[in-house]
């Protein structure tokens, strides 16, 4: 009885083997695996022009880079008219960093996204980024330091640059995620090119997908504290040196100017909590928790002293205020609610659907109060 | 018709007639037959024997020796004067001759009514040496020898108690081999001694060759690739599963025991993990099992990624494998297959070869055809790391048999990796799953203790844990008694400094 | 007929129910649960698994209780004693017939991940081929191997629970408020789609005369029972916190989806391998299921087991081929789930009143013998 069990095992092994059921391989060195696309409007057509960039894997070149530039109606057509140009077939498996032209972020780009969200090969973790001129510019900056070719270097360069908490991060994940939730927009980290290197030089703030305005670099460390939170973040503040005229211990000739006080902190925590006051009203009161290190002071001022490091922190606390109140109020202008009010509204009122609509027709009329709480732990090594 | 006389002994007879008729019926091809004839008071008397088969020393010494010094001579007074202690009466000739195959020397005193034999065989064996195929680093390193006087004296002196039972089982038609069951009988549980008895006994076959054939013919399954019978060499072992409630066997003429029933973790035990630390022990006892793992996982892993999902591959080794790759000229799994069969030959080469040699093959194999073969683009380098880690990982199985099992094992898998990607990898896996929970050793579960679950099993099987806390025997075995010694009190719980 | 005879070696121990019961409901449902849910209840999804549990917890107790009151039978045994040979074969004809849509529509689905995820080309009768040969060679070794395979391969799945740590660490908090919108309606609406998913316990029912010990029957059936509703509850509130509602609502398997995000340094993408190592999430379904098909044809149609068996197989294997689309699959997962629904939750409260007044009388008999 054993051994018929067994030989019909083996039989249907057999007949498994050799049937034809054998599928199409994804042999690596056979693909062009692409790393980044760039889209662009084109002006002319109605056509997407898309830069496709991809390693090929030569015996005789070292370098496994490659551009393709190719243009279609939909996501997928520019893939296929990208393959008519290689002799490899084109998969989206490693696909890093998606990058959309200006052209195309003033439009929206969420049915984009969209195809791409439903490509089950694609990763979620992709980055997304607007660039301020064309992709096909900017994807063919030629340095791109040790990275293999340029998409893995604007992935590094992005993926960088929220580590070190300079940016808010935006993964495909986060940034479809902010585009469905009601009452937050989307952030992209905006690419540019400077000297022939491509950097990241502005966040994008979003208006559902359509890209409505940008926060300079100084300015993103306000929208990331309402957003996010800080773990070993850095500001850099200006103050009036008047202010401290009474605790400079010993005046240095500051060449840059001669009134004013720079303040650098590094490993900045911070905890921001925004709550609703009054939904009528649309009164909201952000609370902000602010610790760090000042490890640059222009002048020398003795912070171990109460009076110095009281005024020092009284004075930050002002500065984020003000710079916060600015932030916010470009962002109210803009119609873009890169900070998750009305995520808090929507919350505290319960029982009416807020959609994104609605929440972009009240955004602009909330009234913000903040409460900052600045401390300063430590001063690096010297008084 | 005549009715004719039936003579009812053949002797007495003349001493030429008895040579002559020995020679004839017996031994007509063999020149091998000798003789002596021995005269003492008129008496004539012969010492017939084969040449090769009894000791001379006992045979010239107690047998020639003796005779010659005994004044008055008659196979009684041989009985007693010669101090060979398995003496025969024979009146036939028949049985003559089968005791001469033993080695024995017939000794005949012209005109007596019978023949006397005495068991004098010379037995080549060596001493007790170091293990050859299971070598320890730590452990007593004595194995087995060919002959069943010293396995059984081994395993005696290392196991001094009256529970030890040996039971005693001839199989083989053609040429008959002692077998013997050997087992603690305080311990060991009675289903699988009579199970193990029952197989043996019923056990029908022209020859036993040796203990690893005498396993296959008593093995519960014998198409699966899995050893179900622990062979081992040392006594050591042996024994030490002996002490676990398991039964053993010894084969005649065969220099391993067979160690019964066995789990599919007990294969990657070693004794060594008990004689080292605990921490020690379960290291390298998690190695072996992790290292089996990545032996089969490994290659097959390779094949279905860069042939189906290099999606998966990180983009640090892209480049490089991809690279690599674009000067092969076959799809991977073809090229994971010659690799893997290219590291086979090499082994079996080094195994048949001369050891010195062997040494050798192993270099010029391993060095100087890995760097040209991938130079000459047949495979790429990430691959010969890939292939010589899990055949690294494969021989630290310390069961020869089951590291061979998972050498080729791998074959399918990477098979079914090359043709399915994972959904074929997992689909292998699932069915060497079902398989391992399918099989027994001696009618108990194989899998044991994952299933059935046991986790009061796994301190010393998978895991192996401070003896102050392991003081069980293994439940999978289903030993009488389960406890080895009670678990010694707990030191009183003081302060640190107190 | 009523009373099995089963051997000593091939009863289990009443643990592995644990794990057996568990792995039967939790296979390829799991994948799209959290997105059928919220579609129903939103945020207060784990208020409807709260009420479904509840109901399955109930459902069991009384499972067992009816079990009890029978030593050594399954449901067929039970029928025919209380209502005789025909009802008895009629109403397991019903659930072999049950069993066996479920067996297609796991296979049916997970044909689907595969084609959806890795392999669109690879042809679906050869992932039911290769599925249908698994369970063949398992369900051939009888009842202790088609457990002792299930507790294997949930050892060899449960793990990738542990994986959701990597979503869980990009969860965002304010996706659970505001909590208690839902009404009692879209509750209850969530709470059947919850029924649905956690169906595969009826398997008790025919287990029971297999288990050795069979006090603890009931013990560890509401242990599993237990462990699948926070296995759902915890996979659900992280795919919540994980998406946001649109998002949520738009993915069709947002476990499988969120296994995108899981990466290990060697092994960028581990969805690859999770859809594939599904096989073994399902495989004890099917296994199990195999078993009970094959075993209960036997009692009510007396051939050899193996034959019914190796007719199951064919069968299935007809079917598959012949409903090989999305929409056969949404129809026959949804006929399972109505069908579970009375022959799940309904069906044994409706034995429950027979049972006590078994019981009743047994024990008049007893003290009248007293």
């Amino acid at each position: 009885m054993r051994k018929t069990n067994c030989l019909g095992i083996i039989l249907s092994f057999f007949i498994l083997i050799t049937s034809s059921s054998c599928i199409e391989p994804n042999i690596i060195e056979e693909l062009g695996i692409v790393t980044a696309y760039g889209f662009d409007q084109n002006p002319d057509t109605q056509e997407i022009d898309g830069t496709v960039v991809l390693y090929q894997f030569n015996p005789d070149i070292t370098d496994a880079s490659q551009i393709i530039h190719s243009s279609g109606a939909t996501f997928d057509t520019i893939r296929a008219n990208a393959n008519k140009q290689s002799g490899y077939q084109i998969v989206n498996g490693q696909l890093q960093t998606l990058i959309f032209g200006p052209t195309i972020s003033e439009e929206g780009i969420f049915p984009y996204l969209d195809t791409i969200e439903r490509n089950a090969a694609v990763s979620d973790m992709l980055y997304v980024a607007v660039a301020d001129q064309p992709t096909r510019d900017l994807m063919s900056a030629s340095n791109y330091e040790e990275a293999p070719n340029i998409g893995i270097y604007l992935h590094r360069l992005i993926e960088t640059a929220v580590k070190s908490e300079v940016i808010v991060s935006s993964t495909f994940h986060e940034f479809m995620r902010s585009y469905f939730r009601v009452g937050l927009d989307p952030v992209v980290p905006i690419l540019t090119v400077e000297d022939n290197k491509v950097e990241v030089n502005a966040i994008g703030m979003m208006q559902n997908d359509v890209l409505v305005g940008t926060l300079s670099m100084d300015e993103i460390f306000y929208a990331r504290l309402l957003r996010d939170r800080f773990k070993e973040g850095r500001v850099e503040l200006t103050m009036n040196l008047d202010d401290f005229d009474e605790y400079i211990t010993q005046y240095v000739n500051d060449p840059r100017s001669e009134d004013d006080l720079h303040v650098v902190i590094d490993q900045l925590g911070s905890r921001a909590s925004i709550n609703v006051t009054d939904t009528e009203a649309l009164n909201f009161e952000v609370d902000i928790k602010l610790n760090g290190r000042v490890i640059e002071l222009s002048q020398r001022i003795n912070l171990d002293e109460p009076g110095p490091l009281k005024k020092m922190e009284s004075e930050i606390e002002r500065q984020i205020e003000e710079n916060l109140i600015e932030v916010v109020g470009r962002s109210q202008e803009l119609g873009s609610d890169i900070f998750g009010f009305g995520v808090q509204y929507n919350n505290a009122t319960r029982g009416q659907s807020l959609t994104t609509d609605d929440w972009h027709d009240l955004f602009p009329n909330i009234n913000v109060n903040y409460n900052i709480d600045v401390e300063i732990k430590r001063f690096g090594i010297v008084q | 018709m005549k009715r004719r006389f039936k003579k009812s002994s053949y002797f007495p007879c003349k001493l030429e007639q008895l040579e002559q008729d020995l020679k004839k019926q017996y031994f007509q091809a063999s020149p091998d037959l000798a003789s002596k004839i021995i005269h003492h008071d008129g008496k004539r008397c012969i010492v017939v024997f084969i040449d090769y088969l009894v000791d001379k020393d006992h045979l010239y010494d107690q047998v020639v020796g003796e005779i010659q010094h005994t004044p008055s001579w008659d196979h009684e007074t041989f009985k007693d004067t010669i101090p060979i202690t398995g003496s025969k009466q024979h009146t036939e000739l028949n049985p003559i001759g089968d005791e001469l195959l033993e080695g024995a020397a017939c000794v005949y005193i012209e005109g007596e009514k019978y023949c006397l034999t005495f068991l004098i065989p010379r037995v080549e064996k060596r001493e007790p040496d170091r293990a050859e195929t299971e070598s320890l680093i730590f452990g007593p390193k004595v194995s087995f020898t060919e002959s069943m006087d010293t396995n059984l004296n081994l395993v005696h002196k290392r196991m001094d108690t009256s529970s030890l039972k040996v039971e005693k089982f001839v199989i083989g038609n053609t040429v008959p081999t002692e077998v013997r069951m050997v087992y603690l009988e305080d311990l060991a549980n009675e289903d699988n001694v009579k199970e193990l008895r029952d197989r043996l006994s019923v056990l029908n076959v022209d020859d036993v060759l040796n203990a690893s054939t005498l396993t296959q013919f008593i093995e519960d399954n014998s198409y699966s690739i899995f050893p179900q019978f622990i062979t081992t060499e040392l006594p050591d072992r042996f024994c030490y599963s002996l002490k676990e409630g398991r039964l053993g066997v010894l084969v005649d003429k065969s220099a391993s025991g067979v160690v019964t029933p066995a789990s599919f973790f007990s294969f990657f035990q070693t004794t060594e993990d008990n004689y080292t630390r605990w921490n020690m022990g379960a290291f390298t006892r998690l190695l072996r099992i992790i290292a089996m793992f990545i032996s089969i996982t490994l290659t097959p892993t390779y094949v279905a990624a860069l042939t189906y999902h290099y999606e998966i591959i990180p983009d640090a080794l892209l480049v490089s494998l991809g690279h690599s790759r674009t000067r092969v000229p076959f799809p991977p799994l073809l090229e994971a297959l010659i690799l893997e069969f290219l590291i086979e030959l090499i082994r079996e080469a080094g195994a048949r070869l001369p050891t010195k040699v062997g040494q050798t093959m192993g270099i010029v194999g391993g060095i100087v055809i890995g760097q040209a073969v991938v130079q000459a683009g047949f495979t790429s380098n990430i691959l010969i790391i890939i292939v010589a880690l899990s055949a690294l990982a494969s021989f630290t199985t310390p069961s020869y048999l089951m590291g061979s099992a998972i050498r080729i094992i791998r074959f399918p898998l990477m098979i079914f990796a090359g043709l399915w990607g994972f959904v074929g990898l997992v689909f292998s896996f699932a069915f060497i799953a079902i398989h391992l929970v399918k099989q027994r050793s001696l009618n108990r579960p194989y899998f044991v203790p994952v299933y059935p679950f046991q986790p009061r099993d796994l301190d010393n099987s998978v895991f192996r844990i401070p003896f102050l806390h392991s003081n069980k025997r293994a439940y999978s075995n289903k030993p009488k008694k389960i406890q080895r010694f009670p678990k010694p009190k707990k030191p009183k719980k003081s302060d640190i400094d107190e | 007929m009523s009373q099995l005879d089963i051997p000593l070696d091939q009863k289990i121990k009443a643990v592995y129910l644990f794990i057996v019961l568990h792995t039967m409901q939790i296979g390829v449902g799991i994948a799209g649960y959290p997105q059928l849910v919220f579609m129903e209840a939103g945020r207060d999804s784990w208020m409807s698994i709260i009420v479904a549990a509840i109901v399955l917890h109930l459902t069991i107790a009384c499972i067992v209780f009816i079990l009890n009151t029978h030593k050594d039978t399954d449901l067929h045994g039970i029928l025919t004693s209380w209502f005789g040979s025909f009802i008895g074969k009629l109403i397991t004809l019903v659930f072999i017939v049950y069993f066996f849509i479920m067996f297609l529509s796991v296979i049916l689905n997970y044909i689907e991940f595969v084609q959806v995820f890795i392999f669109p080309q690879m042809s679906s009768w050869f992932i039911s081929a290769a599925l249908l040969t698994l369970v063949l060679y398992a369900v051939l070794g009888g009842i202790r191997v088609a457990v002792g395979a299930s507790i294997v391969f949930f050892f060899g799945s449960i793990w990738m629970l542990g994986l959701l740590t990597e979503p869980i660490a990009l969860l965002d908090y304010d996706g659970y408020f505001p909590m208690f919108e839902a009404d009692m309606r879209a509750i209850l609406e969530g709470a059947k789609i919850t029924s649905f998913t956690i169906l595969g316990f009826e398997l008790l029912w025919f287990l029971y005369p297999y288990i050795h010990d069979k006090s603890k029957v009931h013990r560890y059936s509401q242990l599993a029972m237990a462990f699948t509703i926070a296995m759902i509850t915890v996979i659900t509130m992280v795919s919540i916190g994980f998406y946001a509602q649109g998002q949520l609502e738009s993915k069709i398997w947002p476990l499988l989806s969120m296994m995108k995000i899981i990466s290990f340094p060697m092994f960028e993408r581990f969805d690859i391998l999770a859809v594939a190592l599904w096989m073994i999430i399902i495989l004890p379904n099917l296994i199990l299921l195999a078993w009970m098909l094959s075993i209960s044809s036997k009692r009510v149609f007396g051939w050899k087991q193996k034959y019914f068996l190796y007719l199951f197989v064919l069968i299935a294997f007809i079917c598959q081929y012949h409903f090989d689309n999305r929409h056969y699959v949404n129809m026959f997962t949804d006929y399972v789930g109505q069908a579970g629904m009375y022959l799940g939750f309904l069906f044994p409260f409706l034995l429950l009143p027979f049972a006590i007044y078994k019981r009743v009388k047994g024990k008049k008999k007893a003290n009248a013998k007293n």
